[in-house]
């Protein structure tokens, strides 16, 4: 831990390097009404560590990741990075924290200027923190260009030149110009092909191996998130549900939304008649949530406690968090394949159902 | 390996126990598109056969570019201008049905073939009513009046799951979810008891809770329909599909039951395509990419068209593989797996 004493400016207690803390925001919707995208949500990344944030459409994790990155303004709570409160931050004062925090986003196809050429996509981080001359900007680009397997003569073409996946490396290399300390990168994968999104995902783990940043990866797909993450927060409209190590949360999921989750993704292994929890309706609105715990319509366990008190995200063991009133209490079906095959951690295996046959 | 004759082609032979009769028979299917300052045109499909059996579902799993979706246009007769059939036969119960005037096609569509487009906010039309598209599909099809097409309508909701159907009816597609959008194009395909459905990545653009919902639907309501479900994602195939067909650059490269393809895939692309998928093991194996990316529009593919991805290639590659059966399996691959080399 970081001696606070030394340094009495420092927020945060210098376990994480990216925090978030109760954070808050709310849109405008028409009407005058609130849109609560994002509800009192605390994280941390420390540095080296892969932390995912996993929910649906609508669940606030894009919201998150652009308030982190200063893109809208929170409503409430603070953002830490580095032991700097950064919440308020002015342009000025968060150019030395920009060079420090990158962003990959979803889409490589609008998120690349399609008119510039790859040098220039890949040196403006550079140009813009005063990098150095222009010898040490192209000797850098090359550089970049190798990190993510990618030719020394791509920097001469332009984006339309490149496959997705390729577009989403030099998205990558971009990223990493200034030598980032933490990354947040939102969907990288989402919008590429199955084949090409093991190659990002693979590249994202090396780099991270390699370059010992901090990374915060926000996806829907919980078993890629699983693939990559030491650690997984679940969000359910706006508002962490679950939180806990990687291996936990797929392999002892306590929010019946989680189980829910993990059931409902599709699993290429044979065997049609699969038991599967369904959830009913869909998510609710973000401008009129419901009261209680904000997933009780669509629970399948939800009792009235559920309907008129909101359960408090309770810390049930060290780092393992459950917002739920019967947390633990849903089981898994018994043949999802999360836990079929695969050995689980010790203790893991005799808690995980408790009065079923294994 | 042995050579297969033109009949052995279509079939795999595992899934009789299933499959009924031939409804939909396509043979050899080109599909091309003009390259813009190339003298050779692109094949998006490229010689496809297959049958379709009376109650199974079948699977065309592809990345993509990989022509899954055009195949299922050229059922239709809706491949997108200028790209045409040049080659090959679609027969529908033994009537070709590839070369039809517009009118005769109208009536396929709907009558015959049902489709269940990926995003249901194209597929509808945003500004009538869910009621009014259902009715008038009706009424174009099915020799009834307006007030028995209503019934029919509200019955058609009441099936696919949707709550308050009557008052659906008078819904706008915008003022309704994703997931019951969805469910109003599954009722709209199927209102006129078409003998084929074709499902194109119908629930990819869907949330996972409510693409299993879909999915749910797809079991109880269409088990024993017989339908072409279109899709990337060898997870949703698995859920519904009796049969899998996996395609790459046009070409249907491996064939089989599900049971087959995804527990002992023998063409190297399937083999790459089930690796590189994240699953939840705690063990966290590192992911196996295919190398390198499919070929695109502008490339002249010769041989085999995954050779330049393939670990598994060799010098005979550059001579394209026929789709033949080789020990029971139909596959493309001069090098096949087999499960202990895999």
């Amino acid at each position: 831990m970081t001696d606070t004493s030394a340094t009495p400016a420092r927020e945060g207690n210098g376990e994480f390097l990216l925090e978030a803390k109760n954070l808050k925001v709310t849109f405008r919707a028409p009407g005058g009404r609130k849109l609560h995208a994002v509800d009192e949500i605390s994280l941390g990344v420390r540095p080296r560590e892969t932390v995912g944030l996993v929910g649906e459409s609508g669940s606030g994790k894009s919201t998150v990741a652009l308030t982190l990155m200063r893109a809208h303004e929170p409503e409430g709570g603070k953002i830490i990075f580095d032991g700097q409160d950064i919440t308020h931050l002015n342009y000025q004062e968060l150019m030395p924290v920009r060079r420090r925090l990158q962003m990959v986003f979803q889409d490589p196809y609008s998120s690349l200027d399609p008119r510039w050429s790859i040098r220039r996509v890949i040196s403006e981080p550079l140009k813009a923190h005063r990098y150095g001359t222009r010898q040490q900007i192209n000797d850098r680009v090359a550089e970049l260009l190798e990190q993510v397997g990618l030719p020394p003569d791509a920097a001469n073409r332009v984006p339309s030149q490149f496959s997705g996946g390729q577009r989403q490396r030099i998205a990558v290399a971009r990223s990493l110009a200034l030598q980032p300390t933490a990354l947040i990168a939102d969907e990288p994968v989402s919008s590429l092909d199955v084949s090409i999104q093991a190659q990002i995902i693979n590249l994202l783990r090396d780099l991270q191996d390699r370059l010992h940043i901090a990374l915060l990866i926000i996806a829907h797909d919980l078993a890629l998130v699983h693939q990559i993450s030491d650690r997984i927060i679940v969000m359910y409209l706006g508002e962490p549900v679950e939180e806990g190590p990687s291996d936990e949360v797929v392999g002892r999921p306590q929010h019946p939304y989680t189980v829910a989750l993990l059931s409902a993704t599709p699993v290429p292994e044979p065997g049609g008649d699969r038991k599967r929890i369904v959830l009913t309706g869909d998510p609710p609105s973000p401008i009129y949530r419901p009261s209680g715990c904000r997933f009780h319509p669509r629970c399948p366990i939800a009792q009235d406690k559920c309907r008129a008190e909101k359960p408090p995200l309770k810390e049930i063991a060290p780092g393992r968090k459950v917002s739920c009133w019967f947390a633990g209490q849903m089981d898994a079906p018994r043949d999802l394949w999360a836990l079929k095959d695969v050995p689980l951690p010790p203790g893991v295996e005799a808690a995980r159902r408790p009065g079923q046959p294994s | 390996m042995s050579v297969a004759t033109e009949h052995e082609h279509l079939g795999t032979g595992k899934s009789d126990a299933k499959a009924g009769e031939t409804i939909l028979d396509v043979n050899d299917l080109v599909v091309e598109f003009p390259r813009p300052g190339q003298p050779t045109n692109f094949r998006a499909v490229n010689g496809v056969s297959f049958e379709l059996r009376q109650g199974e579902t079948l699977g065309l799993v592809g990345e993509s570019g990989s022509g899954k979706s055009m195949t299922a246009l050229s059922l239709l007769g809706i491949v997108p201008a200028p790209g045409k059939i040049i080659e090959g036969s679609i027969n529908l119960r033994g009537r070709r049905i590839d070369n039809l005037p517009v009118n005769e096609l109208r009536k396929v569509r709907g009558n015959d073939i049902g489709m269940v487009f990926q995003d249901p906010m194209t597929g509808l039309n945003p500004v009538r009513s869910v009621g009014s598209q259902l009715i008038e599909s009706v009424m174009r099809h099915q020799n009834v009046g307006k007030k028995e097409a209503v019934e029919i309508a509200y019955h058609a909701l009441d099936d696919v799951g949707i709550p308050s159907p009557r008052e659906r009816l008078e819904a706008f597609p915008h003022e309704l979810s994703g997931g019951l959008r969805q469910r109003v194009m599954i009722a709209l395909a199927l209102i006129n008891h078409p003998e084929v459905i074709i499902a194109d990545e119908a629930t990819t653009a869907l949330d996972a809770t409510i693409q299993a919902q879909i999915l749910d639907l797809f079991r109880s309501r269409l088990s024993k329909a017989t339908m072409i479900l279109i899709t990337h994602d060898m997870g949703v195939a698995a859920e519904i599909c009796d049969r899998i067909q996996v395609m790459y650059a046009g070409r249907i490269v491996e064939s089989g039951t599900i049971e087959e393809v995804l527990t002992s895939p023998r063409h190297p692309y399937t083999v790459g395509l089930l690796s590189a998928v994240p699953k939840f093991d705690i063990r966290r194996p590192k992911l196996v990419p295919i190398p390198g990316q499919p070929p695109t529009a502008e490339d002249i593919v010769r041989g085999c068209p995954f050779a330049p991805r393939c670990r598994f290639a060799e010098a005979d590659c550059d001579n394209r593989p026929p789709l033949e059966i080789q020990n029971g399996r139909l596959l493309a691959c001069w090098h096949p797996r087999h499960a202990s080399e895999q």
